[in-house]
Formats: C-alpha cells, structure tokens, sequence
C-alpha cells in the first residue's frame, strides 16, 4: 500500500525537466572553470 | 607499515565483511537476494552507483596517470552527466515499470530469447574480464607494501570480498558500498591535506599548481578533433557519452544498482547524483596525483616506481651510472622549480628544459631495468602506493590502504553479484530450470556468485601484466559496451527493428570495434561509437530483409 502511494507521488515531468536543464547548465560551468584552472596555472 | 596501520586495515576488513555478512536476513527470498525489494533510498542507490565505477584502479591507476600524463584523462567523464539525463528519461522508467531482474529481460520480450541470451552472455564476459582487472590493482599494492606472493594477495582480496557477496546478495553490496564510499572520501581527503602540507618552506599550494601548469600537467580541456588522441573534449563527450550509455544503462552491475530504488523518481535521483559529483570528484582524485608530482619536484622520486624490479637491475654496474645521471637530473630540476616558483617567472623555461631532461634520464632507467626485468610492467600503477608507503605518516598509510580495500571491494561485490544475477535469471532460470522456489535461485545465485569470485581471481593473475591497469578496464568495455548499446537503440528507438537484425547487428557491431582495434590506430573511446552505430546500421538492414514477423504484444 505504501509502494503503490509513493509510485502515484510521482514528481511531473516539468519538475525533472528543470532538473535536467540544471545538470547541464551545471556541467558546462564545470567544464568552463576547468579549462580556466588550466588556462589559469598554465 | 606499522601495528596501527595493520590494526586499521583488519578493523575494516572485518568491519565491513560482518556488515555484509549480517544483511543475509533480508536476502531469503530471489527479490530481496538479487534485487533488495526494490526498496533502497536514492542516496544509498546514489553512493552505491558511485562506488561501483569507482574501483582501486581509479586510485591507484588514476593518481599515477596524473602523476605522469596530468589532467587530460577527466575529459573521459565529459559525456557521463548528458548521458545520465538520457537514461533517466528512458531506461530508467521503462526498467523499472517493466519489473525485471536484468537488463536482458526485456530484449526478449522485445526480440527474442536469442538475443536475450546473446547479450547476456558478452555482459558475463566483458564483466568477468573486467572484475579481474579491477582485483589486480590493490593486489600489486599489497604485493610491494607486505611483500606478499600476488597471486595469494589476489586470492586474499577477491575471495574475502566474494564471501560478504555470496552471503548478503545485492542489500550486502548496496549498504558496504555506502560506508565503502565513505572511507573512500576521508583517506584521500587526508591524504591530499597531508601532501600539501609537505610541500618546503616558501612553496604554496598555487606555486606548485604553476609547476604542474606549466609542463601541462593541469590541461583538462583539449579541444583537437584527433581520433588518434586518447583524451579530448570530443572523445569525451561523444565517445564518453556511447560509453557511459552502454555501462550506465546497458551493463548489469549499474542496472542493477537502479532497480533497487524505491521507486522511478529515487532510481532517477541516485543516477543525477553522479551527474552532479562524478567530474569534480574525478577532478579532486586526479589533482592529487598532479600533487604528489609537485611534491616530488622537491623530493627525489625513485627512479622507477616498482622498486622490486629496480632492486633487480641495481646489481648492474651500468645501471649505477644510469642513476648517478638520473639524481644529478634531479637536483637540476629541483634547483629549477624552486627558482622558477620563490624568484621569478623567468626561470620558468629553465624548468621546463630541465624537466625533458629529467625525463629522458628517467626513461633511459625505465627502459633499463624493463630489458632487465623478466615481468612486464606499467610503472604508472606503482606511483601511488610507493608515494604512499614511503611518506604518509603511521596511521594514515592504514587509512588509504583501507581505502583502497574500499573501492576495490566496492566494485568487486557489485560486479560479482550483476554476474550471479545474470547467470541465474537470464541462463539458469530461463534455459534449464523456470519453475523452481525462491529458495532454489538464491542457493543458485549464491553459488555463482562463489564460481564468478573464481573465475575472477584468476582473470586477475593475467591481468596484472596488461599495462595501464584503468585503460584495460575501459578498453574490454569499450569492446562490448557501444556494441550493446546498439542493441538497446534498436529495441526502444527503431521500431522496425527485429530479433534477426538485433543478433547479427551484435555480432557486426563487435566484429567492427574488433576489426578497428586490430587495423586502426583509432582510440579506444571511439570504439564505442563505431560499435553502436554499426549494430544499429546493420542490425536495421538485416530487420529490412525480415517479412511477416510482428512483435510480441508485450513489446510495443
């Protein structure tokens, strides 16, 4: 009963679209202050 | 090593086989063995996800990859967030709606059980060679550090693992691979602060980063489109991607992790944390082998790292001289970077030339004791645990041993217990034995699980011999995984797609990453991509060729 309850719980695609929007935004500000640490000591 | 170091390794060890050992309570029936109930919180899946790709070659092999090569080796992890946001659109919903045990399930249901079996069966292979490699590298460690025989140490390690495996099935390796994780963090935390506080007077943190920097230690962006460099921001983020797709989202032990969620939206969330922790952690592991580089700029570093096979050639007299040039080498360099780092800029090309110098005498010494030496080996995986050894204070040489046990076990468990799963439910169950008692599977999987820590074992005798020990654990991947890939592509994207094309398109699709390894110089990223698209390519025009075959109803 609980299981079923948490299965209809579940959270709407628009929520975890944002969500992937944000991994992606988040890897390429990674990816951009890696290469400037690069750029930085090199 | 000292009696607190030896306590804190076998505190571990018996810590973390008891934990596993304990969970066998919650693994009686074939759903909680293989699959804890799917019943597991999304942090616990998350870590778990984490520790399983997170082996001791990761440690030990990537730390000495830095040491050597820098940073470019982190591009390889560029691909892994875009490809988790892909999985959790789509494998991760359908897998887990679907209820099944394996990743192989489905493509029955989709084509046949030919291709079921098929894929299935190069999953055991891949990942029984690959869990050999991953039991051999603390092997070597514990070899140099207890002088212990190897093939025992292999043994000791596999076997010890394969124990709390066998006992408490997947709860075992979800619930030790979170503690496991944990370890993990604050040995290499420790480790990091003790190495920069052992740089000299007047070196800072940011001066030994514009060492590093300027012999391209720190490069982690390579934006040439080269198919013959091992590591650029394009392999990366293609080749990576298909990789990550095909280990993620294809690959047992990773499948497995997500299908003991709660629920889709935990499976989702465990795969995001490695999305968002994956690269900077990649990162902190890898500039700690930039760091032990910069602490040996100060410090002499053995002139080759696996110092067992040195000892051998020192009883040359050539080689002394080769020494005597080598330690000259040294002090130049050394003079250099400290000049370049507390005087001026402009000693920065005096270390540079000093560093090339150093390098061809280090070189010479390689190459020296290797014709002298009767085994092969890559000095790359020796950088760390000798650094280790011979300058960690007592205690912390215990904690990053531990730590090493940790991601070695980590790995081992999951990929022993993917292994069992797949053996017992996509072979024994589906070909010999359908209708049996939940009890019958789990005394099976538990068996397999004992015959793959075997098997593993002894892959890992042959393992220690292949070179860099990280690059072939992804290059068996790479062999399968893009290949495997291809097949999933063909079952949820191509609709036309059928059991006949999905079979030869895997057979194609590996014989072209084979035909390429052998005829190419091509890197092994890319075989991922040639793979997928091949099986993808020819497994639609044999399905072409296919006429008045529909699918299953349960497949659409």
């Amino acid at each position: 009963m609980e299981k079923e309850q948490e299965i209809i719980e579940e959270k709407p695609n628009s929520f975890w679209r944002r969500v992937y929007f944000a991994v992606i935004v988040f890897t390429f500000i990674v990816i951009t202050a890696l290469w400037a640490f690069s750029r930085y000591f090199s | 090593m000292k009696l607190l170091d030896w306590a804190i390794v076998i505190a571990y060890l018996t810590y973390v086989i008891w934990d596993g050992i304990r969970m066998t309570k919650h693994s009686g029936s074939k759903e909680g063995y293989f699959l804890a109930n799917r019943s597991l919180p999304w942090w616990a899946v998350g870590l778990s996800v984490m520790a399983t790709q997170l082996s001791a070659i990761t440690l030990v092999g990537t730390t000495g990859q830095a040491y050597t090569d820098g940073m470019r080796f982190i591009q390889f992890y560029y691909g892994l967030p875009f490809a988790m946001i892909i999985l959790c659109v789509t494998v991760v919903p359908f897998f887990h709606r679907a209820q099944v045990f394996t990743a192989y399930e489905y493509l029955e249901k989709r084509f046949d059980v030919k291709v079921r079996t098929l894929t299935s069966f190069f999953f055991l292979i891949s990942r029984g060679l690959g869990v050999g490699t991953i039991i051999s590298a603390p092997s070597i460690v514990l070899s140099i550090v207890f002088g212990w025989n190897l093939i025992f140490t292999i043994f000791a390690i596999g076997m010890s693992t394969t124990v709390y495996t066998v006992f408490g099935g997947v709860q075992a390796v979800t619930w030790t691979d979170v503690k496991q994780m944990f370890i993990i963090f604050f040995g290499m935390g420790v480790c990091l602060l003790i190495i920069l506080w052992s740089f000299p007077a007047g070196v800072s943190v940011a001066d030994g980063l514009y060492l590093a920097g300027s012999l391209g230690k720190l490069d982690t962006v390579d934006t040439s489109f080269n198919l013959q460099e091992k590591y650029t921001i394009w392999s990366g983020l293609i080749g990576g991607l298909f990789l990550m797709l095909g280990y993620f989202g294809c690959d047992q032990s990773q499948v497995q992790r997500f299908l003991t969620a709660k629920s889709v939206d935990e499976g989702r969330t465990s795969l995001l944390m490695s999305a968002f922790l994956k690269i900077p952690m990649q990162f902190f592991i890898l500039l700690i082998g930039v760091l032990v580089f910069v602490f040996y700029q100060f410090t002499a570093p053995p002139i080759v790292f696996n110092v067992h096979e040195v000892a051998k050639a020192e009883q040359n007299p050539q080689f002394q001289v080769i020494q005597q040039n080598y330690q000259n080498a040294f002090n130049e360099r050394r003079e250099a970077a400290i000049k370049f780092s507390t005087e001026s800029t402009e000693f920065r090309q005096n270390y540079i030339e000093a560093d090339k110098k150093f390098n061809a005498h280090r070189k010479e010494a390689l190459k020296f004791v290797r014709e002298t030496s009767d085994a092969k080996f890559n000095d790359v995986n020796y950088v760390f645990p000798t650094f280790v050894l011979q300058h960690m204070p007592m205690g912390v040489i215990g904690l990053i041993i531990a730590a090493i046990f940790a991601a070695a076990m980590s790995s081992i468990a999951a990929e022993l217990n993917a292994l069992a799963t797949a053996t017992t439910i996509d072979f024994y169950r589906r070909l010999f034995k359908p209708e049996a008692t939940d009890r019958h599977y789990v005394a099976v999987g538990r068996i397999s699980t004992f015959i793959w820590g075997i098997f593993a074992c002894i892959v890992a005798i042959f393992a220690t011999n292949l070179g860099s020990l990280i690059e072939v654990v992804n290059k068996f991947g790479s062999f399968f995984y893009g290949s495997l890939l291809g097949v999933f592509v063909l079952a949820f994207i191509v609709k036309r797609a059928r059991a006949r094309g999905a079979f030869f398109g895997l057979l194609f699709g590996i014989a072209s990453v084979w035909i390429a390894s052998l005829y190419t110089n091509i890197e092994f990223l890319w075989f991922n991509v040639i793979g997928c698209l091949v099986t993808v390519l020819f497994g639609y025009l044999i399905s072409l060729t296919v006429k008045g075959e529909d699918l299953p109803a349960d497949a659409q």
